[in-house]
């Protein structure tokens, strides 16, 4: 051996000498680096959420906050309400456009707002965000839905009532969503789940596909939810028909029945509903829409305070002195008035009317209550018990049984103060019955729009309507346009037909 | 203990042994040595015959006799005496015995090596080297003979020290004769001498070269010499010459790669801090700041007010507040301002750093006599330039145009009055006021106390500090920013310098009361012959005038917010942290920091109904709001360092952990229906209250181990590892965890014996670059949880508050990733007097958290995401400074530095289809605007058109289509450049600052329509249209034009470079024998300066603010006096 490598090792060239030791170097700051990056240390930056907010577990995991998200949607809905025309959005709107779309509704004139005179003279554009209302807002609704069927199907903790009777709400939400995406839209992409990597790029499913999803889930809701309404706590009955039970699933898979032709279906489904006496019963005209009345199955409670503790189509509709204006823009169609039958209450009980100058405003007045009131007098009528027999009439009308649909039409003529009609042949039965839902189901959350494309009206009666609202009838505008947000984001999208 | 640890193993050539094994059985000896154990028999037998010979040689031959290696570091037998032996035939053990004899080296063996080690004393030879020992006394001294108090002079072998006294003498007690003492002191040249009774004068050489100064970097220090990242370092020397109240601005000119700029002139203003440019989209960009090992915030949390103006803080989740953090450090405790910009250096700061790292060091206490400082200055500021405004003349011309253009009949008093036309209706047509000089016009008062006592000894040091700080503002009010601050700072070594702790306590205290609207718009805006501020009764003049039954107001007095509004902020902002290190043994060392900040601030802000005008007061109700802020984070980190030599390289490893915890708490409170102004500051007088719309309650966790391998080879090839695995709770549970990690290189070649050679002129040569992955954390809380908040009505839905979603969640959410590639030159020359520092720096930053824009099908429009975009920033950045005179008398040092820096998006796969579409362009930077483009005025017309994106003139552009001028705001080149002249006892300092940049300019006057009621407007306005033909810039006069106005155009944007004055700072030091006389140690007046001139084409007020809503910077004068005693 060399001893005299102990100065060369220290004097010469590292890298000549060492490309050994270099390597070494390499090899233990290699293994002193893979050390550390094994090392974690989960536990200590965990975090649960903020207190200010919940988290996911947490929601789902007892019966009060898991209630809380239905009753988040509830409030949601209602919010939108606020304020009338100004202050509502999405479903609180089905009231205004499709009305205004149809021969319900009069824009007076000189309103600029492009929303409106897109909807009322039946030409939207699909650049413009008219049109757009119903869908930004409703699916936003159906994706809360989707979550909270998911968190309470996979909560191991909620008890088994609740659990129940949370998921019937959530099914009949979901189905009461569709069927205004499906009437409004035509065919609309099916989202039943939360992942946005999939809904982001979902398709069209069809009408018919959809409906059969909005009766499986009514269905559903059906055997889960209440006979009762209950309240906040989904512990106790209560008088408050705020959240839907057992009846308002059926009564509102009566209505999905018929708009299906379904007749035997939604007949008894129906029949059901009406044979519910100790619940529900007719009450006179006046206190239809009364909060908590007899003849409500469903509505919605207005959760704002001093001028908006009542509905937003009072505040809508229910014209100032001063006649309509850009906050009040619309009054009842005179083709609806001339409608009415001479004699018929509902035209003095739920229409009103103002002079300004030598022009006469009819306006719907169904809801009383407008700013003026302090207290909740009204709650946002959603199912009620006229729908149904007026469903069941024609059911029956279409199954043949002209007597029973004469029987349940007359129950309506009759409360409104008219005569009875004698039993006729099924077609003019059925065209009253149309008559009937008319002047019973005006401005109520689109009906006549509804009823028009579902009896295959649409096009003979729009086709004389449009022309006098300023517009130009096609038989495209039946459907809203898609927002075109919609389809630039998610290419699967295809527009209706015409936009 | 051994003194020894750093060994070589030795063994046959091509039997090198593995370098893994070498270390291990370094460890295995380790502990042998400890044991004594004592030589064991080995059968070879030797035969030596040698005269006079080296050990050495002894070693080689016994070594080819018997095979027996020899473990032996080579300095130690630098000391061994020459051996004379003769043995035949004698067992190793006698040899070994014979030749070690009268060594001061002893042996032992282990396996079949021989270890040589030094020389324990036995108890004897202890007794005989303590009678041995002198007592050695000196003087410590520079060049010129002055002492040096504080110098440590340490006896080398051993761990005895001492710091010598004020007069720079030491004594030292019983030292070996001929033990080597090395004698040093910060900034000097360390100097080893041997010991004698007398020593004398030592005089230390002082280190002139920069390159040798202390830097702090990530958990450790280096210096510019040895440094392998980008690191540049701003001292307090050049701090404390600028009249500064936030240490953050002290940068601004002077370090390259980092663009500081203020929001407004008011104290404690917000600053927008950016370190190589903007890297993330739209997620946070600011650095990662470190006071003393501590981490703070960059950012406050959501204010009340915004009037201090934005630091540049772009979380999501929440808005920022208004006004800067750091102005609740105080400027004069701070040693040294480090800015981190490469991966190299800010690596080991793994997911906090990607945009780089401002490391803050506060002063601490020097070893010596205990001496105090108090520093005092007082001074002036005020708005150095005046934007040149129409003055009543030219005003009133300009809106008799304006009528006659419209073609309306020019309003006279006679006239029906309206807010469109009290300034020809009602008021005075002579008055003419400059309403700059009225209201931003005053001067603030500055006042600013510092003091410090320190002192201490080899073993305990410390500093204790108190600040006083008053600032009032330019508007006519006593409105004032008063700080208040202490400080502590003590670090205590054990005696054997094994055990050494530090800790330190920095408080301050903010109390600024600022108005509640800047007044600098109303400056400029107002119409010159506005009534006066004040009627003759000294009350506020609302020029009333009667209109039928109402008396009404014709102007809203711009002094009644001012005087009666409150809007102040209270802060307390603590700042804490110790340190315990523990030599295990030479080499090894543990160390655990800790840390704890507390910033807690407290906001005001009333709206009482004096501030309204008089008619108004009934219908207006009284508000106030409240907000309480507080940010509180603790951090551990323990730390283990271990430094061996391997072959001649210094080898530094570098394992520690961090725990870290930030607490976000704010609350805000509005309240209503008081029943008079004066209780207004009182919460529990309020009506109503209710909870404002920023609430936070928020926690931060993190996590992390990281590692450093740095190599030093003989000075010449330095090689650095950083690695670090970050856990942040910020992120989703399947990307809390991620590595970073980089390497940095560099070649010292200037100690390279052929470039030495080759260039002696050159006595510096470095050459470096690294590589790294950095992340960018800065998202906000929770973003990646399923959160539910509460939703209800006034009267919520059957009594029960509902819960609804906050959006979708990402659980898969990551930090952006920053990969950093740095290359630069360092080069010194002539004995380092010129140095120059080129970098060059090409950073992508990529994973962009982007709101995804979604089709509402999925319930929301947008998803935080991860997004492959890419943003890229490169650029150069250039320092050269220099010693260019340096005579006993007269000093001249320079630094000019210069950064040029691109900013690019690189990548966007599926720009078109984002939300981004309209404002990003790949291949441009991020930053740019879309604006119409200016097409001149129609000689005609006289209207303002634009050119299409086809190229054809029209009046009428459409929006976003024609917008095809493509404007870029901010800094395309700075730098800075700073002298400092020293003659005699005078010092002056002057330091330039220099931007190149576009921005809006008021080059189409202020507003939508020039000839509008009230509206003052720029003197260029002038230029305007008159008559057909007229081929001019501005647009004719008009009350109420309809018509597109160029405000957003291209004739809006134009240079705005600007150079300035920034720092002036003239200084005086009192001779030493006046000091003497005194009692002072040190005694200087000085002068200091901030932004007192600036050179720019820019026709606002101020081009660093950019703003004419906003105070500019303001123009500071102090006189001061610095007293040490």
């Amino acid at each position: 051996m060399k001893l005299s490598l102990i100065y060369r090792l220290s004097e010469c060239f590292p890298f000549q000498i060492n490309a050994k030791v270099i390597r070494e170097i390499i090899l233990i700051t290699a293994l002193f680096f893979i050390l550390i990056l094994q090392y974690s240390c989960k536990k200590f930056i965990d975090v649960v959420g903020p207190p200010t907010s919940l988290n996911s577990d947490v929601v789902f995991a007892s019966d009060p906050t898991a209630t809380a998200l239905l009753t988040g949607i509830y409030t949601s809905i209602s919010l939108d309400d606020r304020d009338g025309f100004r202050g509502g959005s999405g479903l609180s709107l089905t009231s205004l456009y499709p009305g205004l779309s149809s021969d319900e509704l009069t824009l007076q004139s000189g309103i600029t707002n492009v929303a409106l005179t897109g909807y009322y003279t039946n030409s939207i554009l699909s650049t413009t965000t008219t049109g757009t209302d119903f869908w930004n807002k409703i699916y936003p609704i159906i994706y809360k839905v989707n979550d909270a069927i998911d968190g309470i199907l996979t909560s191991k903790t909620l008890s088994s009532a609740v659990k129940k009777q949370l998921l019937g709400e959530a099914y009949f939400m979901r189905a009461f969503c569709y069927f205004y995406l499906v009437n409004l839209y035509g065919d609309v992409p099916l989202i039943l789940g939360t992942d946005y990597n999939i809904n982001r790029l979902a398709k069209r499913t069809t009408q018919s596909d959809v409906y059969n999803q909005i009766i499986n889930d009514l269905k559903q809701s059906q055997l889960l939810l209440s006979d009762q309404y209950l309240d906040g706590t989904l512990l106790k009955p209560t008088e408050a028909r705020v959240r839907p039970n057992k009846y308002v699933a059926t009564a509102f898979l009566a209505r999905v029945y018929l708009f299906n032709n379904d007749n035997v279906n939604a007949e008894m489904l129906s029949t059901e509903v009406i044979n519910n006496k100790t619940s529900y019963d007719t009450v006179s005209l006046k206190k239809v829409f009364l909060k908590n009345s007899k003849e409500t199955i469903w509505a919605i409670q207005p959760v704002g305070s001093d001028v908006n503790s009542n509905t937003g189509e009072a505040k809508l509709f229910i014209l100032p002195a001063s006649g309509p204006s850009d906050e009040h823009p619309v009054y009842l169609n005179t083709d609806l008035i001339n409608n009415f039958e001479p004699g018929d209450k509902r035209l003095e009980n739920w229409v009103n009317s103002i002079s300004v100058g030598s022009e006469k405003y009819y306006y719907p007045y169904k809801y009383k209550a407008g700013t003026n009131a302090t207290e909740t007098l009204e709650y946002i009528t959603v199912l009620r018990l006229g729908e149904l027999y007026l469903i069941r009439a024609e059911a029956r009308a279409l199954q043949g049984n002209l007597d029973g649909a004469t029987a349940d039409l007359n129950l309506i003529r009759k409360r409104s103060g008219l005569h009875s009609i004698e039993v006729r042949d099924r077609g003019s039965l059925l065209s009253s019955i149309t008559h009937e839902r008319r002047v019973e189901l005006f401005t109520e959350w689109g009906h006549r729009w509804f009823d028009l494309k579902r009896t295959n009206t649409v096009n003979s009666v729009m086709s004389v309507a449009t022309p006098k609202k300023g517009g130009v009838w096609n038989n495209h505008w039946t459907l809203y346009p898609i927002p075109l947000v919609e389809i630039k984001f998610n290419p699967n999208l295809k527009q209706n037909l015409g936009y | 203990m051994y003194k020894i640890y750093t060994r070589l193993w030795c063994r046959q050539p091509g039997y090198t042994k593995q370098f893994l094994r070498v270390m291990k059985i370094l460890l295995i000896l380790m502990t042998a040595f400890l044991m004594q154990v004592s030589a064991s028999t080995f059968a070879q037998k030797i035969t030596l015959n040698e005269k006079e010979a080296s050990l050495v040689s002894i070693f080689e031959k016994i070594n080819k006799q018997s095979g027996v290696d020899f473990l032996v570091n080579i300095e130690l037998l630098s000391k061994a005496k020459p051996v004379s032996i003769n043995v035949n035939d004698e067992e190793l053990a006698v040899v070994l015995d014979k030749i070690f004899k009268g060594q001061p080296l002893e042996y032992s063996i282990k396996d079949k090596a021989v270890v040589v080690t030094k020389k324990t004393p036995s108890f004897l030879e202890r007794v005989a080297d303590r009678l041995a020992a002198i007592d050695v006394h000196g003087r410590v001294v520079d060049q010129e003979g002055k002492p040096l108090p504080g110098a440590t002079v340490k006896v080398k072998g051993t761990g005895k020290s001492v710091s010598n006294s004020a007069k720079g003498e030491f004594y030292l007690e019983k030292v070996e004769e001929d033990a080597v003492l090395i004698i040093s002191f910060i900034g000097y040249v360390s100097k080893e001498v041997i010991a004698k009774r007398d020593m004398g004068n030592i005089a230390l050489e002082q280190r002139d070269s920069k390159l040798d100064e202390v830097q702090v970097i990530a958990y450790g220090t280096t210096t510019r010499r040895l440094s392998t990242g980008n690191i540049s370092s701003v001292k307090a020397e050049d701090i404390e010459k600028q009249p500064i109240n936030n240490p953050i601005l002290a940068l601004s000119g002077r370090v390259t790669g980092i663009t500081v700029t203020q929001s407004t002139g008011l104290a404690g203003a917000g600053v927008k801090v950016r370190i190589q440019g903007q890297n993330s989209m739209n997620k946070g960009n600011d650095p990662y700041y470190v006071i003393d090992g501590v981490p703070f915030t960059a950012q406050l949390l959501p204010t009340l007010s915004a009037v201090l103006g934005s630091s540049g803080g772009e979380f999501v989740g929440s808005a920022t507040g208004s006004g800067n953090p750091l102005s609740y450090i105080n400027p004069a405790d701070i040693e040294s301002i480090e800015v981190l910009k490469d991966a190299d250096a800010t690596a080991i700061y793994g997911s906090r750093a990607a945009n780089g790292a401002i490391l803050i060091t506060t002063k601490k206490g020097k070893a010596g006599q205990t001496k105090a400082d108090i520093t005092m200055q007082s001074g002036i500021g005020n708005v150095s330039g005046k934007m040149k405004l129409l003055n009543t003349q030219e005003y009133l011309e300009m809106r008799h145009e304006a009528y006659k253009n419209d073609g309306i009949p020019l309003p006279t008093p006679l006239s029906q009055k309206n807010s469109g036309n009290y300034d020809l209706t009602v008021w005075d047509k002579g008055r003419n006021t400059d309403w700059q000089k009225e209201l931003i016009g005053g001067n603030a008062h500055f006042t600013d106390i510092q003091t410090a006592i320190s002192g201490g000894n080899a073993q305990t040091t410390f500093r204790l500090n108190g600040g006083y700080h008053r600032e009032t503002t330019v508007f006519p009010s006593d409105l004032s920013d008063v700080k208040g601050s202490v400080g502590i700072n003590l670090n205590h070594n054990s005696n054997n310098k094994k055990f050494k702790i530090q800790f330190s306590a920095n408080y301050l205290n903010d109390n600024n009361q600022l108005p509640t609207t800047d007044l600098t718009g109303q400056a400029l805006k107002t119409a010159p012959n506005a009534p006066a501020l004040y009627m003759a009764d000294g009350s506020l003049n609302w020029a009333r005038i009667q209109l039928g039954t109402d008396s009404i107001s014709t102007w809203q007095n711009p002094l009644a917010d001012l005087l009666y509004s409150k809007n102040q902020t209270k802060a307390d902002n603590l700042l804490a942290n110790a340190s315990f290190a523990y030599q295990i043994f030479p080499g090894l060392n543990i160390k655990t920091s800790l840390g704890y900040t507390s910033l807690y601030t407290k906001e005001l802000t009333t709206g009482p109904l004096l501030a309204s005008s008089p008619e108004s007061r009934e219908e207006n109700s009284r508000s106030a709001s409240y907000g309480r802020s507080n940010i509180r984070s603790w951090i551990i980190e323990p730390q283990i360092n271990y430094q061996l030599k391997i072959n001649k390289g210094q080898a530094n490893f570098l394992i520690g952990s961090t725990f870290q915890q930030n607490n976000s708490e704010l609350e805000q409170l509005n309240g209503s229906g008081y029943n008079s102004d004066l209780v207004l500051t009182n919460y529990g007088a309020a009506a109503t209250l209710t909870l404002g719309g920023n609430n936070i309650e928020s926690l931060y966790k993190y996590n992390a181990l990281f590692g450093r391998f740095n190599y030093n080879w003989n000075d010449k090839y330095i090689f650095n590892i950083t690695a670090r695995r970050d856990g942040s709770s910020r992120f989703g549970y399947d990307n809390q965890f991620h590595n970073f990690g980089a390497v940095g290189a560099a070649w010292i070649f200037s100690n390279e014996e052929f470039v030495k050679g080759l260039l002696p002129v050159l006595s510096f040569g470095k050459l470096r670059g690294s590589y790294g992955t950095t992340g960018n954390d800065q998202i906000g809380e929770y973003q990646f949880l399923s959160l539910y908040e509460v939703i209800s009505g006034d009267n919520p839905y059957q009594g029960k508050t509902g819960l609804q979603s906050k959006g979708l969640n990402n659980p898969y959410l990551q930090w952006e990733l920053t990969k950093k590639f740095q290359l630069g030159v360092d080069i010194g020359f002539l004995k380092d007097k010129i140095l120059i520092n080129t970098n060059y720096f090409h950073n992508r930053s990529s994973n962009q958290l982007l709101a995804y824009a979604l089709p509402n099908l999925t319930g929301y429009n947008s998803i935080l995401r991860n997004f492959p975009a890419t943003v890229g920033n490169t650029g150069w950045e250039i320092l050269i400074s220099g010693s260019i005179i340096n005579k006993t008398r007269f000093t001249w040092s320079s630094s000019f530095n210069i950064t040029l820096p691109k900013n690019t998006l690189v990548a966007f796969p599926g720009l078109e289809s984002s939300s981004s579409a309209n404002t990003l362009i790949i291949g441009k930077p991020l930053n740019i605007q879309r604006q119409r483009n200016f097409g001149g005025v129609n000689s005609q017309t006289g209207l303002y058109q634009f050119y299409a994106a086809d190229g054809t003139i029209t009046a009428f552009p459409k929006d976003l289509i024609d917008y095809n001028y493509i404007f870029q705001p901010g800094s395309k080149i700075y730098g800075g450049f700073q002298n400092t002249f020293r003659y005699r006892s005078f010092q002056l300092d002057v330091l330039f600052q220099g931007v190149k940049q576009d921005a809006f300019n008021n080059n189409a006057g202020f507003g939508f329509r020039v000839g509008q009621a009230r509206l003052n407007q720029p003197i260029s306005v002038l230029g305007r249209w008159q008559n057909p033909g007229d081929e001019v810039n501005v647009q004719k006069f008009s009350t109420n034009l309809l018509t597109l106005n160029a405000q957003g155009s291209s004739i809006s944007y134009s240079d705005a470079s600007y150079i300035r004055l920034k720092n002036l700072s003239i200084s005086w030091e009192m001779p030493q024998r006046w000091q003497q006389v005194i009692h002072f140690k040190d005694c200087k007046f000085f002068l200091h300066g901030q932004n007192l001139w600036t050179l720019t084409k820019y026709n606002g007020l101020d081009p660093e603010t950019l703003s004419i809503a906003s105070l500019p910077t303001l123009k500071l004068w102090t006189l001061g006096i610095q007293l040490t005693f």
